[in-house]
Order: structure tokens, then sequence, then C-alpha cells
């Protein structure tokens, strides 16, 4: 047996496990995983750009945003269908993503960081000052629910639950072969050495284009969809509180790391959720434990997943080795 | 005459900002020139500032001149102890510059939030400097502008005396200019940086005293103050002082006349578009190095 058959059968079962879960899980663990599976998706995005292509971008929650609102506001004023709504969303925070993308392209490090921190604090001042179309802090209410083949959504979490295993499988594939393609190759080119990159003729401009499109794209479906289950849009989405915990999804993943973001978003998610009885501590515990998870933790999860397989992988070939001798 | 008042109100006001505004994220300015590293804390510095000052004045019935003091001396002494139990081991790591994002952010949650915890979530306030005001003509200044002013500029005067005259001062421009020089040189940097985030906790803190008045002492208006902070700074170049001083002013004219002509609301939005148009054309601020 080979390591890859290994990684395989695990995640298959995985699969197959997160698939029979709502037979047995209840509604609130349901919603729990539902919950997983947007962030996820929205980590892993974010981890594209932050760890893969080495950009500081903290602009994720904002492109999250404007997805949802992008959606709602069409739904809501429009009437659209939310089937669109979800590629509307996209299209909507790919644009912001264009928007934010053009401006960072001639900045480097710190200044990309600064900039993206403050485009998402005046996000809600603009959904303020639209407080006629957005809901102002109210938020947006009045979406409508899914319909596929005579299902109505509304009123089970089975639905919910399904499309979001289904966006999630689908985004999580996408951005594993983005990273494994000639796209992610040249990503991590430009952040380990970008001179040298680009004087082989990687074109920085454009991969930075690239790369923040794709990835305020899949973040605005997921926005989105999450309008859909929470059945309204606010800015609340922007606290910091959320932005905390988004934060900590990629740091105890580890940064650059792809299981890791995925990794992260269900074990702060759960973490979020057993904490939420703390009150005001919450976030101070958040904070402590992005704190020590960098000081003490830098590859975070996903570097705890990578140590497993190598020592898997050791001890497989060790075994062969003796297998041949033996044979021999 | 008649059209010129609110614009000359508009220019004063603006400047009294500006220098408040400068005195604010002086402090992130240091901490960049000497670390390479940008200091998301900052906004609670400025609003523990006022927690202190109303905590010693408001509960423990101290003077007013002594609370400000002690409120100072605690921020001082916090910068040392956040440098040498978190920054001091990371500093070496080769990717400080996105640690040192992350674990400030950490730092500036842990620290907002503690403050609603130990001093209570209630929005607080802390008396005006001196009251009253003087009125020349049709134009009326509140003696606290005047103070603010006064103190603020005192301090950039001081903080530049100090840069320019003394030998840490020099230490410090040499490690901002070229900091492994600094290291050969025999200068301390390790010590140094301690010291400069003490520095700027200090003035993170006098600033929070100086603004509490006008807008209060809360978690959310250290947020909202690192945000001005954030934005003055990259306009005005990383790490540049004179780029800070400028942007201050610039911003906070800016912002006298926003508020006056269209309402508070607008500030932040036309800060963050004029921030935009001037990263296109100067990628690295108005004074930003171009290494």
């Amino acid at each position: 047996m080979d390591i890859k058959d290994y990684k395989k059968g695990i995640l298959l079962l995985l699969i197959l496990f997160l698939l029979a879960c709502p037979l047995f899980s209840g509604p609130y663990y349901t919603h729990l995983l539902i919950v997983c599976f947007i962030w996820a998706v929205v980590a892993s995005a974010w981890n594209l750009i932050m760890g893969y292509a080495g950009i500081y971008s903290f602009a994720q929650l904002a492109f999250f945003t404007a997805g949802s609102y992008g959606a709602g506001l069409v739904e809501v004023w429009w009437g659209v269908s939310p089937w669109v709504g979800l590629l509307v969303g996209g299209l909507f925070s790919a644009f912001a993503g264009l928007v934010i993308a053009f401006p960072c392209l001639r900045l480097k490090g710190l200044y990309i960081c600064l900039l993206t921190i403050a485009f998402h604090q005046v996000i809600p001042i603009f959904i303020k000052l639209g407080a006629k179309w957005t809901g102002g802090d109210v938020g947006l209410m009045g979406m409508p629910h899914y319909h596929l083949f005579g299902y109505n959504f509304e009123g089970s979490k089975i639905g919910y639950y399904y499309l979001g295993f289904f966006l999630f499988l689908l985004f999580n594939v996408v951005i594993y072969k983005i990273i494994h393609s000639n796209i992610g190759l040249a990503f991590v080119a430009l952040r380990d050495s970008e001179d040298f990159a680009e004087s082989l003729g990687v074109d920085r401009q454009k991969y930075n284009l690239i790369v923040f499109v794709i990835s305020a794209f899949i973040t605005g479906v997921m926005g989105a969809f999450y309008i859909h289950y929470l059945k309204v849009a606010t800015p609340r989405t922007l606290e910091i509180e959320i932005f905390a915990a988004a934060i900590m999804m990629v740091v105890i993943g580890g940064l650059g790391k792809f299981s890791g973001a995925i990794l992260g978003a269900f074990f702060v998610t759960f973490i979020d959720e057993w904490l939420r009885t703390a009150g005001l501590i919450r976030p101070i515990i958040f904070g402590a434990i992005i704190i020590v998870g960098i000081m003490l933790f830098p590859s975070g999860l996903g570097g705890l997943v990578e140590s497993f397989y190598g020592w898997t992988d050791k001890t497989l070939r060790k075994n062969a080795r003796v297998d041949l001798r033996e044979g021999h | 005459m008649q059209v010129l008042t609110p614009i000359i109100n508009a220019i004063i006001s603006g400047i009294i900002l500006g220098a408040l505004y400068a005195v604010m994220s002086m402090g992130l300015t240091l901490i960049y020139g000497v670390g390479r590293m940008f200091n998301f804390a900052h906004g609670a510095f400025i609003f523990w500032g006022g927690y202190f000052t109303w905590f010693f004045y408001e509960r423990s019935h101290l003077s007013y001149s002594v609370s400000v003091v002690l409120g100072i001396i605690i921020l001082f002494v916090l910068g040392l102890i956040i440098d040498r139990i978190i920054l001091q081991s990371l500093r070496k790591k080769p990717d400080f510059g996105i640690i040192s994002v992350l674990v400030t952010l950490g730092l500036a949650i842990i620290m907002g939030n503690a403050g609603d915890v130990i001093f209570g979530t209630r929005i607080k306030t802390i008396p005006k400097i001196i009251d009253g005001f003087l009125k020349v003509d049709v134009f009326t200044i509140t003696y606290h502008d005047i103070a603010t002013l006064v103190i603020s500029v005192a301090i950039l005067l001081f903080l530049e005396l100090f840069l320019r005259k003394t030998t840490v001062g020099t230490a410090l421009r040499a490690i901002s200019q070229d900091s492994i020089g600094a290291r050969i040189v025999g200068i301390n940097l390790d010590r140094l940086f301690a010291l400069t985030l003490a520095l700027s906790a200090a003035l993170g803190g006098i600033s929070g005293v100086l603004l509490a008045p006008r807008f209060f002492i809360a978690s959310f208006v250290g947020w909202e103050t690192l945000f001005k902070a954030v934005v003055i700074v990259i306009f005005g170049g990383l790490g540049s002082v004179k780029g800070t001083l400028l942007s201050a002013f610039i911003l906070g004219t800016l912002e006298a006349f926003v508020s006056m002509y269209m309402g508070m609301f607008w500030v932040a939005p036309m800060w963050f578009i004029l921030l935009v148009a001037v990263l296109f054309i100067r990628p690295k601020g108005l004074f930003g190095e171009w290494a």
C-alpha cells in the first residue's frame, strides 16, 4: 500500500461520514456542520490568497459580506431566483475583489494588509449609508427559499446541509486543483521569491488579480448561501468577533496548508459554539488562542496532519524495505 | 466675512484634529520604523489610556494630572511586558511581517475586551482639561481644544528633539534606516525595540486622554481610532515621521470640512477614497521610502 491510497481511503471515509451525518446527528449538530462548511470554504479561499499567494489580504469578510448583500439585494428587490443569487453573489464579490485588487497591485506587504483592513472597516458604513435598500443595522430580510424539484428547503435543515456540503466539496476541490495547477505554482513562486519568479516571466500583476478574483468569487457564493440559511444579511458579519474567529481558523489551521484551513474552520466553529456562554471572556480566549497558536504551533493543524502522513509514509516505506529483504 | 466664517472655523478645528491625530498615530510610525511591524494593539493602547485616567480620576478620586501620569506609566510598563513576553521571541522569525500582524490583532482583541471586563461595558467620559471657551469676534474655540493643541504640539516637538538630539534617538533612527548596520555598530536592537513599544504605548495613552472628551471611552472607540490611525500612517508612508505629521493634518482638515458640509457619517468613506487615490499615485504613501 502506498501513502496515496491511505490518504484516499481516509478522505473517502470522512466524506461518507459527513454524507450520513444528518441521519443521526440531530438538528443542533446538523446546524453546526452547515456553519462549518460555510466557514471552511471561506477559510480555504483565504488560505489560497494569504497562505499560497502570500498576499496579506484581510478583505475576506468584506468579500463575504459583499457576496451576501449582492445576492440579497437582487433577490429582495428584483425577485431573482436564489439559485441565480448564488452566482450573482459570487460575481458581485469578485467585482469587489477586482476593486480592491487594483490599488493592491502596486502595493506590497503591510500596505496591502492595512488597505484591506481599511476596506473591511468602511463597508459597514456604506451599508448604513444605503439603509433604504440594505436595511442598515437591522439587516436585509425576506430572501426567498431554495426550491429543488418541488422540494422546499424551508423548515428543515437537511436541504441546506446537502447544498452546503455540495458547495463545500465543490469549492475545496476547485481550490485544491488550483493549488496543484500551473496557476498555483505561479502563486507559490511569487510568494517565495518574487524577483526570481518575475525574471522567469511570471506576471505578478496578472496572478495577483486572478487570486483576488477567484478567492473573492468563492467567498461571495458562500456569503450568498449563508444569508439564505440565516434568513438575514447584516453588517454584523464584519464585527470584530467574527473577524477574530476567521483569523483563528487560518492561524490554527496553519498558513499555506490546504487541509489546515478546513480543519481550522471546523475546530474554531465548534470552540466558538462551546464558548457561547462565556460572554465577554470569549473574545479574550480567541485572542489568546491566536497568540499562543502563532508562538507555539506555527504550522498549525495542517502541519500536524502533514507530519502524521509523513510518519505513516516513512513507516510504510520501512515495512516495504523489510518485505523486500525477506523476499530476497 | 460671513462666507469665510465656516471655512475658517473648519480650518481651525482641522488643525486641532490634525495635531491630535498626529500624536495618536506617531506611536505606530515609530514602531514601524524601528521594528518593521504594524501594531494593531495601538487602538487598545489609546483607549486604555482613557480607561486608566477615568479609573484613577473617577473611581480612586486622585487629581486629574496624577491620574493621567499614572495611566501613562502603566501603559509604558505594559508595552515593555508585551515586548518581553510575546514579541521578542517572534522577531527572529523570517515571516515576522505577517506574524506580527496576526499576533497584534490577537492582542488587540484581548485588550479590547479585557477593558470591558475590568472596567465595565458602560461608555465612560472624563472631564475636559479646562472648561470654558475663548471668543474672538465670531470665532469660538474651547479652552480644551487650545490645551489639546498646545499639549499635542509640545509632545511632537519633544519627540522630534528626542529623535534628533539624544543618543537613544539617534540609535532609533539608525535602526530604522539600516537595522543590520545598526546591529554591527553595537546597538542593542532588542532593548531599543522594547523601549519603542513602551514609548508608543505611552504616546497612545496620552492621545487617548486627549481624545476622550471628544469621542468617549469604549472598546469600539479603540477600533474606530485604530482605523483612523491606519489610514493616517499609510497615507503618510509607513515609518515616516514627516509623512505622518503631514497626513494627520491633511486628513484632520478633510474631516473637519466633511463633517461640516456632509455630516460625520461621510468622514470614513471620504478618508478611504482619498487613501486609495493617493496609493494609486504613490504606492508607498506620501513620504514612504522606495526601497
